[in-house]
């Protein structure tokens, strides 16, 4: 018995409304992400763009860049639609002239990626990417395009609109030298000398350069 | 009104903390400037919640502080400890941000020890003099400019 019309359209239009379904379930995953913060690390699931440096006595420096919707979780709260931009920058330790301890590297790991990152370079991570921080990042800059509702220490704010936040956290008993060029993220300096009733100063002339 | 194109500014502050700030314990010094553009409604520490419209844009630079009260806090115990102490520099430039101008951020800080020790070597005393002056004048320079062209 040959299926009349009718259930030949149903038919069609189910299998039609199945494929539409798995395309917005598709393109809804691709812009849904989500970021977990812990006191070392950073989790990263769904499509993501970043890039690290910590090259050149350069501070060990971390750019993500997420797209759609990002939920964010762990030190962080909140929730953004748009683009939404974050440069963590870890400090230098420095004693004079010299870096108190040979430089260690951001570790980080992408699930999906398809070649390994190079320095600077940016790269696309569609399902997984964890950024291991080498200590508490002393400089945060998150730019958003868009809508966010986000509560923590980097910021606590509903906008709409364009937000550009740069937050420097200044450490103790220390000078610090930061210099931030927005153009050029990956080529931030954050240097900090630790100083105590028994420590020594280092030489004035090392700061001049950061009015210039 | 100045228009964003006269927003690319240079904020220069410089600010020298010393030791007797006991009526400020347990909060943080904070170094910023904002702008806003878009709806904004945002709460900082220390500060009542904000709703604002406008381009939104902060740089801040948080100053750690002890939580207890320096003129009554015990000798022996806090020994070798000082936050109270703080001499910065801290310097922002930025634009239009729909437009390639930069944001660019220049900060140096002494806190604690550092402070107390860089306040008492005369190299240090010198720079930071150094810096007021160049402040000063660049502030002067920026109202003459802001005069000018608002007087057109």
């Amino acid at each position: 018995m040959r299926p009349s019309i009718t259930t030949m359209l149903a038919e069609r239009t189910s299998s039609v409304m199945v494929q539409a379904a798995l395309v917005v379930l598709v393109v809804a995953c691709s812009l849904f992400g989500c970021a977990w913060r812990t006191a070392t690390a950073e989790h990263y699931f769904g499509p993501v763009l970043f890039r690290v440096s910590w090259l050149d006595g350069a501070a060990p420096t971390s750019q993500v860049l997420a797209i759609g919707i990002l939920a964010e979780g762990g030190r962080q709260w909140g929730v953004s639609l748009g683009v939404m931009e974050r440069i963590a920058v870890s400090p230098v330790y420095m004693q004079g002239t010299d870096i108190e301890e040979p430089q260690r590297r951001p570790q980080w790991s992408a699930l999906g990626a398809a070649v390994l990152p190079a320095v600077r370079h940016w790269m696309f991570s569609p399902v997984y990417l964890r950024v291991e921080e080498i200590g508490t990042p002393v400089l945060v800059a998150r730019r958003l395009f868009g809508a966010q509702i986000v509560a923590g220490p980097e910021a606590r704010a509903a906008s709409l609109g364009v937000v550009s936040l740069a937050h420097v956290d200044v450490p103790d008993d220390a000078f610090s030298q930061i210099h931030f060029d927005s153009r050029a993220p990956m080529a931030t300096r954050v240097r900090v000398w630790r100083a105590g009733p028994d420590h020594e100063l280092p030489p004035v002339h090392l700061f001049e350069e950061t009015m210039r | 009104m100045r228009s964003l194109n006269t927003l690319t500014t240079i904020v220069l502050g410089l600010s020298v903390v010393m030791l007797g700030l006991a009526g400020c314990v347990g909060k943080t010094l904070v170094f910023g400037t904002a702008t806003k553009f878009g709806l904004d409604a945002s709460q900082r520490a220390d500060q009542t919640v904000e709703v604002t419209m406008g381009y939104d844009r902060y740089e801040i630079a948080s100053i750690p502080a002890v939580r207890e009260d320096a003129a009554k806090a015990d000798p022996e115990t806090t020994a070798g400890k000082d936050t109270y102490s703080v001499l910065g520099i801290f310097s922002v430039s930025y634009g239009n941000p729909f437009s390639t101008e930069p944001l660019v951020l220049r900060q140096f800080f002494a806190t604690g020890w550092a402070a107390r020790g860089a306040a008492l070597r005369p190299a240090f005393q010198q720079f930071f003099g150094r810096k007021t002056g160049e402040i000063i004048k660049q502030g002067d320079a920026e109202i003459q400019r802001e005069r000018s062209a608002g007087g057109r």
